[in-house]
């Protein structure tokens, strides 16, 4: 593969690699639990991509919307910290989704109110929620203890969500309600049937008596409560604090899980699962097979091209879409 | 004769389907030739394979005697042929000039493309500003746009593949115009339609196609519109009759004082409108004048600026709370591609669309439905009544037979139809009269607003005119012929009430 190219160069025995790059996605119960953990946020935040994407609605927010989401996962926890701990899990989830259903809804009234296209709105806000964190966690919430470092405290050890079994992490449980919930929604619902046709184009829906707006607008909450869930499950199943450096870009990976998911709640699934996989065996692999981080990086982006390519039409599609939406909404 | 374009044992097949079967079609230099037949004849199939789109199976193709080699647009446009899209390919956002430029006019200058254009509106007086936004333009301009294209290109063959149907009837009018003038300079047109009458007004000759195969070629001063239409269709055609009386019952639907202003004539002026139960009311006029606002205001589409919509007594709230307030209502749209369907989604789903959809709760059986779904489309006489099949799949007939499905499921007591069969072919649409004409026989009341004069006569209990906002009428249809009509039609309202004696203008 092109992937095996960049190694040689850089001298690495290419076989080995590989061998080693399987290992620490699937080689042992802790592999696989890693490769869950890293699996968790992308896949959770393409899920609320997923939606959007079906009723022809582009949400690049997925960053901002978890770092919403941590935010206000943190704030419960660290608040609530006497509660016990299944309950103060519940309610570290609850409040991811609430924030990040709040961040996503903004764009969405900006979009139904304002007839602003979420494409912007999206990306802006995810500048705000940045720097509101990054505010935040090198100021009022910083760790006191943290010698300096811009992160929070760290949660209680009885809000991390549990693994079950030694490698199933109860965010991959999560990811399977979430795909499950995606499924029924667009699949077996009115309301999925009307997310689909406005994503073929608005007058189908308007005559249908469809509330356009309110439908885009609900569409853009019901996907920042996602990328809410997965910045807190995040949070809570592994990186125990949220800082300014939380999130690398699973926002936009998860755009990327989405297209190639092809836009439905399955495909969504797979796609997350199979990047997870593959993102957290080269990471592994690093150190094992000294490949340097810089081709790393590269294998996961050849990998990632890889997968996009086999699904060009699906490319195609959000193209086209894009390009009508930019045309279709005002602003 | 020395054929400009000769077809010869022409076979395509698509899998198992035979989409041409030996078809031979030839064109004379400086003719207007039509090629007739039903929506899936093989018009298109035939007409793709002259400008290289698609690949005989078998049979040859000289132009100017010379046997040629299609294997792209580009080589038919270099034998001389170009052709027309009913729905030209522009690039919205760019100017004319633009596009002209993207489509190989001119030689890649300005001003080689200015003088390009200059030399074809020198001969033809084709109305075009070459500095407009193509996304500004009528369909009627658009098409133009692509005349001047091929015909800048040293096109000699113009395909126009049905043209018509995007077309308003001014429009139609001057592409006719365009037709015979380009015909006299020694161009030859391929007229693609399935309608009889523009046949017989533009085309020199016409050739009938049937489930691909060529029926034959007639001169069109040789032959009657009932010989081509039974060739077109492969038995007698009956138009739709109203046998039964009409035994309308109590009002329906009501509309007093109606208006919606807008500036462009297109809106409605004070408009008075009762539909009662048992009858159809057809309403007749030439496009752009308040068809589109009654049909939103009767459709739940639009409330209007003054005046009300009363459906059974009650006025009519907007669509989107219909279903909350059990409101039903059959309603065709007129545009069935965009309005009525979701031509990417399944028909089950489509089904599932509207006000009246039958889901239950919030979350639904995809079995259940997909077999009630099934059900519906078979009664409906949908063709394949296969809820699985995607709407955009099938032929527009279909496509409209799905939306009466969806639409009358729920046996409406009032039924609000726009153009009903709009591009549709022959059988197609006499199906569709027919369950009009059922349905008033079963008591309800239907308002049908339509641009073809044919429909309307043929099917109205009562027939009202719209002539720039203002409706004439309805007036009982044994008290109104078609000249009548026309000259409604065409504005002449004043003149016409004063010969009636005013006796049979407005309300009941």
């Amino acid at each position: 593969m092109v992937g095996s190219i960049f190694l040689a160069i850089d001298g690495v025995d290419v076989g080995y690699a590989m061998q080693e790059i399987l290992d620490q996605a699937f080689g042992s119960s802790f592999a696989v639990k890693n490769s869950l953990i890293e699996a968790v946020p992308i896949t959770m935040v393409a899920f609320g991509v997923t939606v959007a994407f079906r009723a022809g609605i582009f949400n690049l927010g997925g960053e901002g919307q978890i770092y919403a989401g941590a935010l206000a996962s943190v704030l419960v926890i660290l608040g609530l910290s006497g509660v016990p701990g299944p309950i103060l899990i519940v309610l570290g989830l609850i409040a991811g989704m609430i924030g990040g259903g709040i961040w996503g809804g903004i764009a969405g009234a900006l979009r139904s109110r304002l007839g602003l296209s979420e494409i912007i709105t999206t990306i802006m806000l995810n500048f705000i929620a940045f720097w509101i964190v990054s505010y935040l966690v090198r100021g009022p919430i910083q760790d006191p203890d943290g010698a300096g470092y811009p992160y929070t405290k760290e949660i209680p050890a009885k809000a991390d969500l549990p693994v079950i079994g030694g490698s199933i992490p109860l965010g991959a449980i999560l990811l399977v309600v979430a795909a499950i919930v995606v499924w029924v929604l667009l699949e077996r619902t009115r309301a999925g049937i009307s997310i689909k046709s406005l994503g073929s184009g608005e007058a189908t829906g308007r005559f249908a008596g469809l509330r356009v707006e309110r439908t885009g607008f609900a569409v853009l909450l019901i996907a920042g409560v996602f990328g809410g869930l997965a910045g807190a499950a995040s949070l809570m199943g592994n990186e125990g604090r949220l800082s300014d450096f939380f999130s690398p870009g699973w926002g936009f990976i998860g755009v990327m899980t989405a297209l190639i998911g092809r836009g439905t709640a399955i495909g969504t699934l797979v796609a997350g699962l199979l990047i997870g996989f593959l993102s957290n065996g080269i990471t592994g692999a690093q150190s094992a097979a000294g490949i340097p981080t810089s081709t790393a990086q590269i294998l996961i982006g050849v990998f990632v091209l890889f997968l996009i390519i086999v699904n060009t039409d699906v490319v195609a599609t959000a193209l086209r879409r894009a390009a009508s939406s930019l045309k279709g909404v005002r602003g | 004769m020395s054929a400009l374009v000769q077809m010869r044992g022409i076979v395509k097949r698509f899998g198992d389907f035979t989409a041409s079967r030996e078809v031979d079609f030839d064109v004379a230099p400086g003719e207007v030739h039509a090629l007739l037949g039903e929506n899936g004849a093989g018009k298109t199939t035939l007409m793709n394979i002259l400008y290289g789109l698609v690949q005989a199976d078998e049979g040859t193709i000289e132009v100017d005697g010379r046997e040629v080699d299609l294997k792209g647009p580009a080589d038919a446009i270099e034998a001389g042929v170009g052709m027309v899209h009913q729905h030209p390919l522009l690039v919205d956002r760019l100017s004319v000039a633009e596009n002209l430029f993207l489509g190989g006019v001119g030689n890649g200058t300005a001003r080689g493309m200015q003088s390009a254009i200059a030399g074809i509106t020198e001969r033809f007086p084709l109305d075009v500003d070459p500095g407009a936004l193509v996304e500004d333009l009528p369909m009627s301009q658009r098409q133009r746009i692509e005349i001047v294209r091929c015909l800048a290109r040293g096109v000699r063959v113009l395909v126009l593949d049905e043209p018509t149907a995007v077309l308003t009837v001014d429009e139609v009018g001057d592409l006719f115009g365009e037709m015979r003038l380009l015909v006299e300079a020694g161009h030859s047109v391929i007229f693609i339609s399935h309608k009889l009458s523009e046949t017989a007004r533009i085309a020199d000759r016409v050739s009938v196609l049937r489930a691909g195969e060529m029926v034959g070629t007639w001169e069109v001063a040789k032959t009657t519109p009932a010989a081509l239409a039974e060739a077109m269709v492969g038995e007698k055609v009956v138009a739709a009759e109203r046998e039964s009386e009409c035994k309308a019952g109590a009002a329906r639907l009501k509309l007093s004082d109606c208006t919606v202003r807008r500036d462009d004539g297109d809106g409605l002026d004070s408009v008075d409108l009762e539909v009662r139960e048992g009858e159809i009311v057809g309403i007749a006029g030439v496009e752009g004048n308040g068809q589109r606002a009654l049909a939103a205001v009767t459709q739940g589409m639009a409330i209007p600026d003054r005046g009300t919509v009363k459906l059974d007594d009650r006025e009519l709230p907007p669509v989107r709370e219909w279903k909350r307030r059990k409101i039903k209502l059959g309603r065709i749209p007129e545009d069935r591609r965009h309005e009525g369907l979701t031509l990417d989604a399944t028909l089950w789903e489509n089904m599932l669309t509207g006000p009246q959809a039958p889901t239950g709760g919030p979350v639904f059986s995809r079995r259940r439905m997909v077999e009630w779904a099934g059900k519906q489309l078979e009664e409906f006489g949908v063709s394949p009544p296969d809820p699985l099949a995607l709407a955009g799949q099938l032929s527009g007939g279909n496509q409209q037979k799905v939306i009466f499905a969806r639409e009358l499921h729920s046996e409406p007591g009032t039924v609000v139809a726009v153009n009903p069969t709009r591009g549709l072919d022959l059988r197609a649409q006499r199906e569709i009269h027919q369950r009009f004409l059922g349905l008033r026989d079963q008591g309800v009341a239907v308002l049908m607003i339509s641009t073809d004069l044919d429909e309307v006569m043929a099917l109205s209990d009562r027939i009202g005119v719209l002539y720039s906002g203002r409706l004439d009428g309805p007036h009982p249809a044994d008290q109104i012929d078609r000249r009548e009509v026309g000259l409604l039609m065409a504005g002449l309202t004043r003149q016409q009430e004063f010969e009636n004696g005013n006796g049979t203008g407005g309300l009941l």
